[in-house]
């Protein structure tokens, strides 16, 4: 017997609430059941995940196309079919102690060429850019623009932000550079400059790690909101009704 | 025959006789002239002789004294026989020190006074005499007389080795012998000496030759060491610190704070209360940069959006992504969802359905699996990625080939990372106008792409602030306005729990810790 969507949905909605409030429960003391709730979340999300794969990537692109072969299709690529099913199974090996080993040349593939992405994808889309706006930290343009209409306090305040914000990038820098000349005292220590800069980039490092940590706290914050929207909803069309 | 004693009988001699007489008496003093010297000679081979002689009586066991007889009769069994093996070994260490000796020695012990004296040949009177005169020394004294002890010259006194047993001989004193030496302090065998050591001597701790613990070391190892040091050092201190012992939050504060977080979001929704004022518009210029690029869009823009959404935070992206979804609904614009997590297109489809209401106008994409180089290639060239090719045909997507073909691209992301492996690898492709609706705690991370020179973002929307304001600029509630009071009433209450928290841990310092190490007593 076929279950209507409806009492799908519904039965959907009212596992959700349950654990919600499970999840809920870790705010008072962590209990066996919320711990119960996050291995569900895990295995639903890794088998969902996997569903997806398969569906999606090992079927369409892997099986698909051998059982295509295997019904004499002629516009199946050889070459193409041939590098994907010798990757597939090389990868396979790994779950293989003893002949994990074969799949080297695979994993290296996959290592070597997400590191060549990440870096020139890093180096082209962060790096360089970040640097130019490093090099413009006073907005030159609308400095001159300020003071020529007369707006030297906005023209101050233009200085005073490009200045904190070139202290700010050069003392964090700074911070983590540990280079030393060589000396004829026992311990090395960094020049006095390196050092008064360290200083500086040790005042904005926690300020930039406490910013992040609000950010995180306003996402919890939310989500917690949202959350308790949906308890409360799920409460008043079970009232409703 | 008779002699006259008053009469010399030599004068009764005739004169050729006595001439005869005085010639020969002649003869014998040259003979013992000459025989003397070879005696004079002889008389240092004499005194080594005797040198070597005292040496090996001072190693030739004596006889036990008649003590030890009675010791012995009145000692244990156990004891006697002890003493008995002792003497063997006592007896076989002099036999060593005596060849220790012939070793270290070889011109007293190996060579035999005999042939010295041979080498100067004596006469065997004189031998006669000499073994005489030895046996008239040698003669044992007469008992209950003793020897005197001789006087020993202050010199030679002061010559002798410190704490060297005064009752033992020369070659004892030239050739001192450890083994013999050690005394037994401890045990039935203290006062004995010569016993074998319980432990052989090379597993005794001692003293053993002292090296030079300096090193010959270059400036740049000095400092090198000196750096060492110092990381050990910070190595140490790091332990010591997590070896602290922590205080578990109390029961009562987790019901605290539980309780005013329910209130804090709780009261508002229930109340539907619209007091909190939302944020003014155009205040934060991201959002009004997304809200322009938005409104500059064509009539039915393509527009790709990237929903690199986790489940967890999908709550809080949904409110910041559904006033710019609903924005671009408005706009009419061609929606084409992609992602790179497996659930991003299940929960991009919630949230056009459920959030948005729609179903006509959006194409989903579903999911690009390979993570930064399937975006690199999509970027490159969308229609051979592993998306389904069937979707291509879409009339929405006849006219695009390229990634430059959309008219925007929209990140919608609940992670940094995501939205930033979309900037950097579809930013190195191609000068495609960028935006993204991120989740709060990944806003911070990508204003920097805001303000890097070129700018590779053109907007941005983080969280449930940036939603609000952008509502703000719409002049439309929505989702954000709904939530607005109970965000700012519990960042209110977190803010005030942090700070009463903070302070009641700093009044009372030591209670936390008292409460740990009660906790700790427990069984």
């Amino acid at each position: 017997m076929p279950i209507a969507a409806d009492s799908l949905s519904l039965i959907g909605t009212v596992v959700a609430g349950i654990l919600t409030v499970i999840v809920l429960s870790f705010a008072i003391k962590d209990n066996a059941v919320f711990r119960l709730a996050l291995y569900l979340l895990i295995g639903v999300s890794a088998g969902y995940a996997g569903a997806i794969a398969i569906e999606d990537v090992i079927f369409p692109e892997l099986l698909l196309p051998i059982i295509e072969l295997l019904s004499a299709n002629p516009e199946i690529n050889l070459v193409d079919l041939a590098m994907r099913t010798v990757l597939t199974i090389l990868l396979l090996t790994k779950l293989f102690p003893r002949i994990a080993p074969i799949g080297n040349p695979a994993t290296a593939l996959l290592v070597g060429v997400g590191a060549a992405l990440a870096i020139a994808g890093a180096v082209q889309g962060s790096i360089l850019p970040q640097i130019g706006a490093a090099g413009n930290s006073f907005d030159t343009d609308s400095l001159r623009l300020a003071l020529l209409g007369g707006y030297y306090v906005e023209g101050t305040g233009l200085l005073i932000q490009g200045g904190i914000t070139l202290l700010a990038t050069v003392g964090t820098l700074a911070y983590f550079h540990f280079g030393t000349n060589a000396s004829d005292s026992e311990s090395a220590k960094r020049p006095a400059i390196m050092e008064w800069l360290a200083w500086i980039g040790r005042v904005f490092i926690p300020i930039t790690l406490a910013s992040l940590f609000a950010a995180v706290l306003l996402a919890t914050l939310t989500a917690f909101i949202e959350r308790i929207d949906f308890l409360l909803n799920l409460l008043r069309s079970f009232t409703a009704n | 025959m008779t002699y006259n004693y008053s009469q010399d009988p030599e004068e009764q001699l005739p004169d050729w006789l006595k001439a005869l007489r005085n010639q020969q008496d002649e003869e014998p003093v040259a003979d013992e002239t000459a025989a003397e010297k070879p005696a004079e000679d002889t008389d240092g081979s004499k005194e080594e002789e005797e040198e070597a002689s005292e040496i090996v009586e001072t190693n030739i066991p004596q006889e036990s004294p008649p003590s030890a007889d009675v010791e012995e009769e009145t000692d244990p069994d156990w004891l006697a026989e002890i003493r008995q093996r002792h003497q063997e070994d006592s007896t076989a260490d002099e036999r060593e020190i005596r060849d220790d000796l012939e070793d270290t020695q070889p011109r007293l012990i190996s060579t035999p006074p005999e042939e010295k004296v041979e080498e100067h040949a004596p006469s065997d009177e004189q031998l006669s005499e000499a073994f005489d005169e030895m046996e008239t020394i040698e003669s044992p004294e007469p008992e209950g007389e003793e020897l005197a002890p001789g006087e020993v010259p202050s010199w030679l006194e002061a010559l002798r080795p410190a704490g060297a047993d005064k009752a033992s001989g020369p070659a004892s004193a030239t050739q001192p012998s450890p083994r013999k030496e050690r005394k037994e302090e401890q045990g039935p065998l203290a006062g004995l000496s010569g016993v074998l050591p319980v432990e052989p001597e090379i597993t005794q701790i001692g003293g053993g030759k002292s090296h030079s613990g300096q090193l010959e070391i270059s400036r740049i190892q000095k400092q090198h060491r000196s750096t060492l040091e110092e990381m050990i050092a910070g190595q140490s201190a790091t332990s010591e610190t997590v070896s602290q012992k922590v205080a578990r939050p109390k029961p009562w504060l987790g019901w605290l704070v539980a309780g005013a977080l329910l209130l804090a979001s709780l009261l508002p929704l229930l109340s539907a209360s619209e007091s909190a004022p939302l944020p003014a518009a155009n205040t934060v210029p991201a959002v009004s940069a997304l809200y322009d690029l938005i409104e500059d869009l064509p009539q039915s823009a393509a527009v790709l959006v990237a929903f690199e959404v986790q489940a967890s935070l999908y709550g809080e992206v949904e409110i910041a992504a559904l006033s710019v979804v609903d924005h671009l609904v408005e706009k009419e614009a061609q929606i084409n969802i992609v992602s790179t997590h497996p659930t991003g297109p299940a929960l991009a489809d919630r949230l056009m359905r459920e959030g948005i209401g729609e179903t006509e106008s959006y194409l989903n994409l579903g999911y690009l699996s390979g993570g930064m180089a399937a975006i690199r290639h999509f970027a490159s060239h969308p229609r051979e990625t592993n998306l389904l090719p069937s979707l291509w045909n879409a009339p929405a997507l006849q006219d695009l080939e390229t990634l430059s073909d959309f008219d925007l691209l929209l990140i919608i992301s609940s992670d940094a990372d995501d939205a930033r492996a979309w900037i950097e690898q579809v930013g190195a492709e191609t000068s495609q106008d960028m935006a993204a609706v991120s989740s709060a705690q990944a806003s911070p991370l990508l204003y920097a792409y805001l303000q890097s020179e070129p700018a590779t973002l053109k907007g941005l929307v983080g969280g449930i602030q940036g939603a609000a304001s952008y509502e703000n600029l719409r002049n439309q509630d929505g989702a954000a306005r709904y939530y607005w009071d109970s965000y700012s009433y519990v960042l209110g209450a977190a803010i005030l729990l942090i700070l009463s928290i903070g302070l009641y841990k700093r009044i009372l310092p030591g209670e936390p810790q008292q409460a740990a190490q009660s906790e700790e007593e427990k069984p």
